[in-house]
């Protein structure tokens, strides 16, 4: 099932950049389809991180 | 979302009965009619259709005096073949305009058969969905995860009494916020997005937490115990929010419900009090009366031997004053002057020596007036008892008309006190069942001072939580600074920061959505409720709080849902499930069970005119009995119906004629 539209203009309005939208809306994809959520909550987070540092940088 | 068919078989009265809620294309109304006379098993098709899909005969009277839902002539053909079980299946297909496009839902239930007794063995249930490729795909029987996924994708199980009506349970629809709410959680999927919340909290609480506890760095592990520690004590002042806030609300729906007894007698209270004191006052004027009635009757007995003797007392006292103005009583001399005089011998005047002549004359007075005393002292005696005997009746008149006003000053105001008492016992006399209103004041009195008591609590804790939130901030923004200086810790507090700044958006996210969809709602629930209703001016506002406790406001800003007329609050009920599927967009079908059973003949017209304009955009299905599909009714559906089912009942079965 698709993810609510207005949960996901609400995500894209607060979230911080587009790798933190992008990964939140994955993860409500995956939860929602019970997709090992954990696993993907840890994908997220490292590659958000991996590219936050990587801009920082 | 739509029902295209229903299967019962061996299901209460229902031996193997199918029924088609198939759409037309040349229909415009989606109405779809299920006619049977009571005892037929409309409710249980109900309860066919909830326990399919959830398990639960949410339609049943009494759960606890129902018989085993296996058809009890089917279960006695069994036995007679010899089999030692048999099987209860009920199986729904629905379409949607979504995929999955068709979904086949099947429950059964095992029954052994030994004697009289029947016993549920087992119970599985299975879905088949077809896919996106037109292929029937079916859904594993022990996942229950899945099967869950897709009835709550349909239709909910929290608000399915919002879809599946009964039409004589309306009285229960609004009881229940904290079910509502959690409907309207996973309707809008706020729910999914707070389990998100919670899968990045035991992400952080579970996997980088502890590698910042187990670093060697020890200025580290201080700082994250500082932060733990106000951790736990924000969530503790958390909880404790939460469980005085569920208590306040619990007062707080008492107090409505106390004070829809009390509307309109809110002073019985004090009336009833007031009573009392009067009744009381009334007691005490009567025993004041009898007691003055009584003193009075005393002095009288007394008084009476005054005036009986007045004749006989009036001339010796007139003998005597005679005597006196005569002369012929002798001069009031005080006997024990002369006798000092005599003791001292010194003149009590000039208070010179007294001489011989002096002293024998003044000796000679003496003897002299002893002698003339006894009768002089006799009649003074009896002169001053007369003057008690002239006052006491002198005073006589005086005393006795105080006696006489205190009495008639009571009997005034025994009068209005009785005036009183009367006007006072006439009114509790029209306060139907003035003692229970008089309960229900004290009760309310009781939860008001708990509620005052509660948010007195939440406020403490609130400042609490507030103190706890700012140390934590700071305790945070220390534990980074640290982090930051030990490179091998700054990916993991860079993750930690991520996931927190996670959670706060999707918090966020779903309180928006949830507190919108609940305005959106109230609105929409009074504007289709004001459009339904035809009593335009009774109502004013409705109201939906924040645990989704229900308010429908009068002009006056009253709670008026308790007064409600059955069909009003069929209306409302109505209104709030079109509300709920239009503010939701949960595309969702509306079954009502005796739609028109608490509805007088006069609104009928308006109810049935509301569904078939409803049956425009979703699909209908209502069940009546015989007498409730009356002339009205058949006349504004005038056969726009899409399917119609007649049920009837033979031997304890029942069959589609």
């Amino acid at each position: 099932m698709a993810i609510n539209s207005k949960i996901i203009e609400k995500i894209k309005e607060k979230s911080k950049d587009k790798y933190q939208k992008d990964g939140l809306i994955d993860i409500l994809v995956q939860v929602e389809a019970n997709k090992q959520p954990k696993r993907q909550i840890e994908r997220v987070v490292k590659g958000v991180v991996n590219k936050q540092i990587s801009l920082d940088l | 979302m739509r029902i295209e068919s229903v299967k019962i078989e061996n299901f209460r009265q229902y031996k193997d009965v199918s029924i088609e809620f198939k759409k037309s294309s040349n229909q415009e109304n989606d109405i779809h009619i299920v006619l049977g006379r009571n005892g037929v098993g409309k409710t249980n098709m109900l309860n066919a259709i909830t326990w399919c899909l959830y398990g639960v005969e949410s339609h049943l009277g009494d759960r606890n005096t129902a018989i085993e839902m296996i058809n009890t002539s089917y279960a006695e053909e069994r036995k007679l073949q010899g089999e030692k079980d048999g099987e209860v299946k009920v199986s729904i297909t629905l379409s949607s305009e979504t995929y999955p496009k068709q979904i086949i839902f099947r429950r059964t239930a095992k029954y052994s058969l030994n004697g009289n007794i029947r016993q549920k063995i087992d119970e599985y249930k299975e879905a088949e969905m077809l896919s996106e490729n037109d292929e029937w795909e079916l859904i594993d029987k022990d996942n229950d995860e899945a099967w869950i996924g897709l009835v709550q994708m349909h239709i909910p199980q929290e608000i399915n009494e919002y879809i599946f009506f009964d039409g004589e349970q309306l009285q229960n629809y609004f009881h229940e916020g904290s079910k509502i709410q959690q409907g309207i959680k996973d309707l809008t999927q706020a729910s999914l997005v707070l389990n998100v919340v919670d899968k990045f909290k035991k992400y952080v609480e579970q996997e980088l937490q502890p590698k910042l506890r187990s670093c060697d760095d020890n200025e580290i592990k201080a700082k994250q115990k500082v932060v733990d520690d106000l951790t736990e004590k924000k969530t503790t002042a958390e909880k404790y929010i939460a469980d005085f806030t569920t208590q306040s609300k619990i007062c707080e729906e008492k107090i409505n419900k106390l004070s829809a007894i009390i509307s309109g007698f809110e002073n019985i209270k004090e009336k009833t009090s007031e009573l009392n004191a009067a009744e009381k006052d009334l007691d005490d004027l009567e025993t004041s009366h009898a007691t003055t009635k009584a003193e009075l009757k005393k002095y009288l007995v007394l008084t009476y031997p005054y005036f009986a003797l007045y004749p006989a007392i009036k001339s010796f006292s007139d003998y005597i004053k005679g005597q006196d103005s005569d002369g012929k009583l002798p001069p009031k001399i005080d006997k024990s002057l002369i006798q000092s005089i005599l003791n001292s011998n010194k003149c009590c005047i000039c208070n010179r020596d007294l001489d011989d002549n002096s002293h024998n004359h003044i000796e000679e007075i003496l003897k002299q007036l002893t002698l003339s005393s006894a009768t002089s002292a006799e009649l003074n005696k009896t002169s001053t008892v007369l003057v008690e005997y002239f006052n006491r009746i002198s005073e006589y008149k005086q005393k006795k008309d105080q006696f006489l006003n205190s009495l008639s000053q009571i009997e005034e105001k025994i009068k209005s006190t009785e005036k009183k008492c009367e006007g006072l016992r006439a009114y509790i006399k029209t306060v139907p069942n003035s003692e229970s209103i008089s309960k229900a004041i004290d009760d309310r009195d009781q939860y008001r001072n708990a509620f005052k008591d509660y948010q007195q609590k939440i406020g403490s804790e609130r400042s609490n939580l507030q103190d706890c939130e700012q140390k934590l901030q700071i305790a945070n923004k220390e534990l980074t600074d640290v982090l930051q200086k030990n490179k091998s810790m700054s990916e993991l507090n860079t993750k930690i920061e991520f996931c927190r700044s996670c959670v706060k958006v999707l918090n966020e996210t779903a309180n928006e959505v949830l507190s919108e969809c609940r305005e959106d709602m109230q609105s929409k629930t009074y504007s289709l409720f004001s459009n339904l209703i035809w009593k335009k001016d009774a109502f004013k506002e409705v109201k939906i709080e924040e645990d989704y406790s229900f308010k429908l406001l009068d002009s006056f800003g009253n709670q008026t849902l308790g007064s409600c007329s059955a069909a009003e609050r069929a209306l409302l009920a109505l209104s709030f499930t079109l509300a709920l599927q239009d503010v939701s967009k949960h595309d969702s079908m509306l079954y009502i069970d005796t739609p028109v059973g608490r509805v007088d003949d006069e609104n009928r017209a308006n109810f049935m005119e509301t569904l078939l304009n409803i049956s425009k955009n979703k699909q209908v299905i209502l069940t009546f009995t015989p007498t409730e599909y009356d002339e009205t009714i058949q006349s504004v559906l005038g056969g726009k119906y899409n399917s119609f089912t007649k049920l009837e009942i033979n031997e304890g079965v029942t069959n589609k004629k």
